[in-house]
Order: C-alpha cells, then sequence, then structure tokens
C-alpha cells in the first residue's frame, strides 16, 4: 500500500507539470493576454452591466425609435425605442452562458467517450468512432438548425443541440492522444502494478491530454457563441424579445438604411468576444502544443 | 490505392445510413403533429389525411423509414413541396448550381488572397506584414457571417451604391455573397499556407536551391510552395464540401436563391420534405466532397494508405 502511494505521487508530479504548463505558457504568449484581458472585459460587462444600467432590455420608448448613440444610450436605440446597449448587456449573458454550458456538455461527453475509445479499443472504439464519422457528415451548422427547428426554438434547446452534436472533436482529440499515451512507460508500469483500469484513465492517462481538450475548450466557446448568434439570427435560436446578439442584428437587418448602427455595434461586441476567445486559444495552442500550430 | 478507395467507399455506408436515419427522424422529434405543423391549425380533416396518406405517416416507423431510403437513393423522388406543391428533388435541382457557382466564386476569391499573403508572411516570419496578416487572418475567423454580410451590404449596396444589396440576376449579384462567405475560409487558408510553407523553406531541398544560388522568387514559387500545396489544396478541398452546405447563413440574408436559403425557408414553414431532402443532397454532398480529398491526398502522399492498413 505504502508502495504503491509512492508511485502515485511518482506520477502526480506529472499531473502538476501539464496543468502548469498550461498556466505558465498563457503568462508566456502576449496573444493569450490580449485575449484574457479582451475576454475579462466583455465577461464583466456581461456580469455587472446589467445591475449598473437603469433600464431593461425590453423597455420601450416609442418617441424614440432608431435613435442614433448618444451619451444616454451609448449603442442607440432599436425599431422599439429599447436601449441597445443594455440589451447588449444581456445579450453577452446569453452568449457567455450558451458558450460555458455548451463546452462543459458537450467536453464531458467527448472526453468520456474519447477516453473509452482510446483506452479499450475494439467494439467501443468502432462504435464510438462510427457515430462521431456520422455526425461530422453534417456540415456547419446544418444538423443544429433543422433539429432546432424541429423541436421548437428556445435557449435550452439551442444549447443541447450545439452540446449533442459538438462533443466528436473533444472525442477524436483524446482518442488520439490516449492511443500515443497508453503505450507509455508509466501507464504500463501503473497497469502492472495492478491499478484499476479506471484509476489509471483518470489518473494517469486524463492529467495528460488536458493541454490539448484546453485549448479546443477555448476554440469552442468562439464557435458556440457564433452559432447561438447565427441561429438566433435565423430565427430558430432565441425569438424576439430576447436580447440575444443574433436577434438583435436581426432586428437591424430590416432598418440597414436608416439606422445601420442597430446591427453594426451589436455585431462588433460578438466579434471582440470570439476574437478574445480565439486570440485565448490560438497563444495556447501556440505555446503549448507546436504540433498544432498547422492549423 | 484500390483497396483504399473501396475501403472508404464501403465506410460510406454506415455513415449515410445514420446521416438518413437522423434526417428522417427530424419529422417525428416534432413534439406536435407534423401533419398540423406543415398545414396549420385550420387544415380541413380531409386534407389532413390526404398527406398523411401521401407521406406514408399511417405505416410503422421502420416500413417508413426503409420507404425513406427507397425514395432518396433508388428512385431520387422525394414527393411534393407542402409550402408550393412542387417536386423536390426538382426544386433542390433548381437552386444547387447557384450554390456551387457562389461557393466557387467564394473560393477563388479566398486562394488568390490567401496563397500569396501567407506566402509573404512566412518568408518574412515576425515582420510588420506577418503580424498583420495573423491578426488579420484571427479577426476573419472571428467575424459572424450574417454581420459581414450586412456590413458589405451596408457599405456596398445602401451607401456607395456599386452593387445590388440581394437575389441573382447576373454576375455582379454574386460578388458580395461571395465576399461575406469567403471570409473564413480566407483567413484559413492564409493560417494554412503560412505554417505549411514555414515547414518547407525548412527542408534540406530548399536549402539546397538557395545554395545553387537560384533566385529567392524562384526557389520560394517553384520549389517551396509547390510542395507546401499538399495540405493547403487538401483544406481548400474540405471547405469547399462545407460551403455548399454552410453557405444558408449568407444565402439567406442576401436573398441568394441557393440550396441554404430554400433549406432555411422549408425550415421556417416546416416543409418537412424539403428539409429532408435538402439535408440529405447537403450531406451527400459533403461526404463525397471529403471522400474526393482523401482519395486525392492519399495518391499525393502514399503514407496515408498504408497507414490505415
Amino acid at each position: 500500500m505504502i508502495k504503491l502511494t509512492k508511485i502515485n505521487s511518482i506520477f502526480r508530479v506529472k499531473d502538476g507539470s501539464e496543468l502548469q504548463l498550461v498556466i505558465r505558457s498563457i503568462r508566456k504568449s502576449r496573444i493569450s493576454i490580449l485575449g484574457i484581458i479582451i475576454v475579462a472585459i466583455l465577461i464583466l460587462m456581461g456580469l455587472f452591466g446589467p445591475l449598473l444600467v437603469s433600464n431593461t432590455p425590453y423597455e420601450m420608448d416609442i418617441d424614440d425609435r432608431l435613435a442614433t448613440p448618444s451619451l444616454e444610450a451609448p449603442f442607440g436605440k432599436d425599431e422599439f425605442g429599447r436601449d441597445i446597449f443594455t440589451r447588449v448587456l444581456y445579450g453577452l449573458r446569453i452568449s457567455l452562458t450558451v458558450g460555458i454550458v455548451v463546452v462543459s456538455i458537450s467536453g464531458t461527453i467527448g472526453v468520456f467517450l474519447g477516453l473509452v475509445a482510446g483506452y479499450y479499443g475494439g467494439i467501443s472504439d468502432s462504435l464510438i468512432m462510427r457515430l462521431t464519422d456520422i455526425i461530422l457528415a453534417f456540415p456547419g451548422l446544418v444538423l443544429a438548425l433543422a433539429v432546432a427547428a424541429a423541436i421548437g426554438p428556445n435557449i435550452i434547446n439551442v444549447m443541447l443541440i450545439l452540446s449533442f452534436t459538438w462533443w466528436t472533436s473533444y472525442a477524436r482529440i483524446v482518442r488520439g492522444e490516449v492511443l500515443s499515451i497508453r503505450e507509455e512507460d508509466y501507464v504500463t508500469a501503473a497497469k502492472v502494478m495492478g491499478v484499476k483500469d479506471w484509476t489509471v484513465t483518470f489518473r494517469h492517462v486524463l492529467p495528460n491530454v488536458i493541454g490539448p481538450i484546453v485549448v479546443f475548450a477555448t476554440l469552442q466557446m468562439s464557435y458556440a457563441i457564433l452559432a447561438e448568434a447565427s441561429l438566433s439570427f435565423l430565427g430558430v435560436g432565441l425569438r424576439p424579445p430576447e436580447p440575444s446578439l443574433g436577434v438583435i442584428i436581426n432586428g437591424g437587418k430590416e432598418f440597414l438604411r436608416v439606422a445601420p448602427h442597430v446591427s453594426a455595434l451589436s455585431g462588433f461586441v460578438i466579434m471582440l468576444l470570439v476574437l478574445g476567445f480565439n486570440l485565448l486559444g490560438d497563444g495556447l495552442r501556440d505555446s503549448l502544443d507546436p504540433k498544432m500550430r498547422r492549423i | 490505392m484500390l483497396n483504399y478507395i473501396i475501403r472508404r467507399i464501403i465506410l460510406l455506408i454506415p455513415i449515410m445510413l445514420g446521416v438518413s436515419l437522423i434526417a428522417f427522424s427530424i419529422m417525428h422529434l416534432t413534439p406536435e403533429d407534423p401533419i398540423i405543423k406543415m398545414l396549420g391549425e385550420g387544415a380541413s380533416e380531409e386534407l389532413v389525411s390526404e398527406l398523411r396518406a401521401e407521406l406514408g405517416l399511417d405505416d410503422p416507423i421502420h416500413i417508413q423509414y426503409l420507404a425513406f431510403l427507397e425514395r432518396f437513393f433508388v428512385k431520387g423522388d422525394m414527393g411534393r413541396s407542402i409550402l408550393n406543391g412542387r417536386p423536390v428533388m426538382s426544386l433542390i435541382a433548381g437552386k444547387l448550381p447557384n450554390t456551387i457557382i457562389l461557393a466557387f466564386t467564394a473560393m477563388f476569391i479566398a486562394i488568390i488572397v490567401s496563397i500569396p499573403i501567407g506566402v509573404i508572411s512566412a518568408t518574412k516570419p515576425n515582420s510588420l506584414i506577418d503580424n498583420l496578416s495573423r491578426i488579420g487572418a484571427l479577426i476573419g475567423l472571428s467575424l459572424p457571417g450574417f454581420w459581414l454580410a450586412l456590413v458589405l451590404m451596408y457599405l456596398f449596396s445602401v451607401h456607395f451604391k456599386l452593387l445590388p444589396p440581394s437575389g441573382f440576376y447576373g454576375p455582379e449579384y454574386l460578388i458580395l455573397p461571395a465576399l461575406a462567405l469567403s471570409m473564413r475560409e480566407l483567413a484559413v487558408l492564409t493560417r494554412i499556407t503560412r505554417s505549411s510553407m514555414l515547414e518547407v523553406i525548412k527542408q534540406d531541398y530548399v536549402i539546397m536551391a538557395r545554395s545553387k544560388g537560384l533566385a529567392e522568387r524562384s526557389v520560394i514559387y517553384k520549389h517551396a510552395l509547390r510542395n507546401a500545396l499538399i495540405p493547403i489544396v487538401t483544406v481548400a478541398g474540405l471547405q469547399f464540401g462545407r460551403m455548399l452546405g454552410g453557405a444558408f447563413i449568407i444565402e439567406t440574408v442576401f436573398a441568394f436563391p441557393g440550396i441554404g436559403w430554400l433549406t432555411v425557408d422549408a425550415i421556417r414553414g416546416f416543409d418537412y420534405p424539403v428539409v429532408q431532402a435538402s439535408i440529405m443532397v447537403m450531406t451527400t454532398a459533403f461526404v463525397l466532397a471529403n471522400l474526393l480529398v482523401d482519395i486525392i491526398y492519399a495518391y499525393l502522399d502514399p503514407k496515408i494508405r498504408y497507414d490505415q492498413d
């Protein structure tokens, strides 16, 4: 028993090093830091902004329809005289919630299935990989769009659909990593020691695939935010009057000629948010894994 | 090589079965009666039972699925559109060429812009041009397509009145949607070109070409780029397949009569026969494009063929 703890503590050095590597590489990369700053500002705006503004995202003011940006309403007003800045603040909450929920659910499913496929191989591997092949055969948002239309447009459905269609990349990444790690000496050693399969997988294999997972999760935040905005823009995600950024931009589309600020400013905020996560993910990837630099 | 191709084609069977099962299920995922959704609340009972019989919804579910497979893969007849009564396959056949033209134009723009930028970036790493193009590519990746489409439409149709805002009645109608559609692919291809070139430039034969005293231009474009092109072409091929199914946002914004807009319209109108058929067509096109890219790649790089044995 004492021996086992000793061996485990040796392995744990390895656990720590991968996580520390993530943190260290964030500090090193200027691109990551810029990404963190952008993301942090927008998260703070989404968290506390709604508490600081005096109006709600639904409050209309018919006299002030399509008002241009001013000190009172920095992003102007929309076709119902609602304050666009307030709506964008609430929209950031929606975007970030969708991002976090989708990344957590799809990450959990994908990592679990990837570990199973890579570690156990055989039939479970074939089944899981064929399932990812099927889901990846749908280009872009086609699958999400169709299912959203069938089961009804609301935020819960959007998050569930994206989560259940996007775990595939995690599964592939983790499976690939596990296949190479499986043959490493420290895993063989753990197996020979009689450590149970699940313990080996979670204690010794999982910590070593954390790097690529973190990189992909960061990039996936940006995909999820764009996907929710796109679905809402098309009318199959969140519906008006919800203050989703996609809904706000779609509302402004009809008034492009007379009030371009409605769509322009809210779209710029999505771009910044997505850019923040992309910068962070990119910087992380460059410093963590030189192999993945190619894409 | 033939073995590899046959194996890849056999692998398509379970994928297409899975895809068709999902496309088939879409009508049955709806919590309400799909017939009522399609015809509206006020539809007469006669009409409802007529449509139910036409779509075969009274049959057991597995019979319905087999019939669905037969209709798509054997007969090529996916019934009639609920919205306008026209045969679904001819509706799609009318729109698909437009989407293909749009995707080709977008791909063309992406390739002619991204490759030179990527090459310059790679030959002068960490220079001002390199940094600008890398940041530009990241911004390109972060732009929401529908927003970029609206910005382009505002600038070039509303403000400067240079290009038509929507529809498809001539080549000038292609420019804005193709630009909007190409942005993401342009960004991706620039990044691929840069990293692929960076790798190739370090290779011995490039150093050799240089030390023989060849002009830098000829070294870069004749020796390095030609070899760097393999991953670039692969990614471009995959993106083209993706664009056939991924153009629906851009098509909807510009009211461009392609398969994407057709699908979005059908989804909004609960026109399930059209939704199912266009999903099948888009995924089939995407899967075939992937297959083609894999075969070309395996042909260019024999290692792939043996790795999968």
